[in-house]
């Protein structure tokens, strides 16, 4: 039985990812995707958004809202320690800069400058939801997922 | 069952109404993926009915006050030892003292940042936080408690403008 080489490769590749550190990883992965929503929920009686289903799904049963409505939807690649930024319809700007990468997930610095400052070390594809401030009669809420 | 691990102690204070208001949030954060418990929820307000029903009237009004006489007085803790210091993790920025109410219960915390407003180092359940600041605001911070959740930060008003039940209530 013949084994290709492309397959031998995939394979070597696949244990060597395996067993690399996260000193590797890291080094293996220079930049990471990161997708951002910024979302509005509302007392007010309304629809939610098709594409905000997942966040919803999350604040439901944590918070009365009435609507949803995703008012922007970006994804950007950024490499460690590049700064990236997203303003807010408050007029603020959010900013934020991949640190590092480890096996447990990409450390990602996120601030808004005088209202938030943190650190979330999150893993692939997994979301973390931030209320910021109250806007219009709602609450704007930032949404941060990494992909690498 | 696990994820059920801490959550049942407090069913029957959430269904009594005696919990905090992170208490209340995390046991309905859990109820809404956790068939068991609402079935549990559910037999507590039946047996509830039941025992009301059997036992009937309420205690006389003035019986806590009797019972409260006979009590030993209790002096409240100092604010200095209720509050747990927590070392920054940046360089530059000094010690952080942080009111986590919530710190005993894993995964879910309330963090209010000193007057001089410093970033608070925390280590939540699954780790996704690792440091905090947020300009004296409160923040609640809820985090995954399984593969499928987010973690949750959530910025509240200012400090004073509402209690923990408006914030509830009306928190979007």
């Amino acid at each position: 039985m013949s084994v290709s080489r492309p397959l031998v490769l995939a394979v070597a590749l696949g244990l060597g990812a395996g067993f690399a550190p996260a000193g590797v990883l890291a080094q293996v992965v220079e930049s990471v995707g990161l997708s951002l929503t910024v979302s509005h929920a509302s007392p007010k009686p309304g629809p939610i958004d098709p594409s905000a289903t997942e966040i919803h799904r999350q604040l439901r049963q944590l918070f009365r809202y009435e609507s949803l409505r995703v008012i922007e939807q970006r994804h950007v690649i950024l490499r460690m320690q590049e700064v990236g930024g997203i303003d807010l319809p408050t007029g603020k700007r959010v900013e934020f800069c991949p640190l590092s990468l480890t096996a447990t997930g990409v450390l990602i610095a996120v601030e808004i400058p005088g209202t938030l400052q943190t650190d979330v070390r999150v893993p692939n594809r997994k979301q973390v939801v931030i209320g910021v401030d109250s806007y219009q009669d709602g609450k704007l809420i930032l949404t941060l997922q990494p992909d690498y | 069952m696990s994820k059920c691990h801490g959550i049942g102690a407090l069913l029957d204070g959430y269904h009594d109404g005696e919990l905090g208001l992170l208490e209340r949030w995390r046991v309905r954060r859990h109820l809404a993926g956790c068939g068991a418990c609402r079935d549990e929820l559910a037999s507590l307000a039946q047996f509830g009915g039941w025992l009301r029903a059997v036992v009937g009237d309420a205690p006389e009004p003035d019986l806590w006050d009797a019972i409260a006489q006979r009590l030993p007085t209790r002096r409240p803790a100092p604010e200095r030892a209720r509050a747990r210091s927590i070392p920054s993790r940046r360089r530059g920025l000094p010690g952080l003292t942080v009111t986590a109410a919530a710190a005993a219960f894993a995964g879910a915390f309330l963090v209010t940042t000193s007057d001089s407003g410093r970033l608070a180092s925390l280590g939540g359940a699954s780790g996704v936080v690792r440091s905090i600041y947020a300009n004296k605001r409160p923040v609640m911070v809820l985090e995954a408690e399984s593969s499928n959740d987010s973690t949750i930060i959530w910025l509240m008003d200012e400090l004073g403008e509402q209690s923990p039940e408006v914030s509830e209530s009306v928190g979007i």
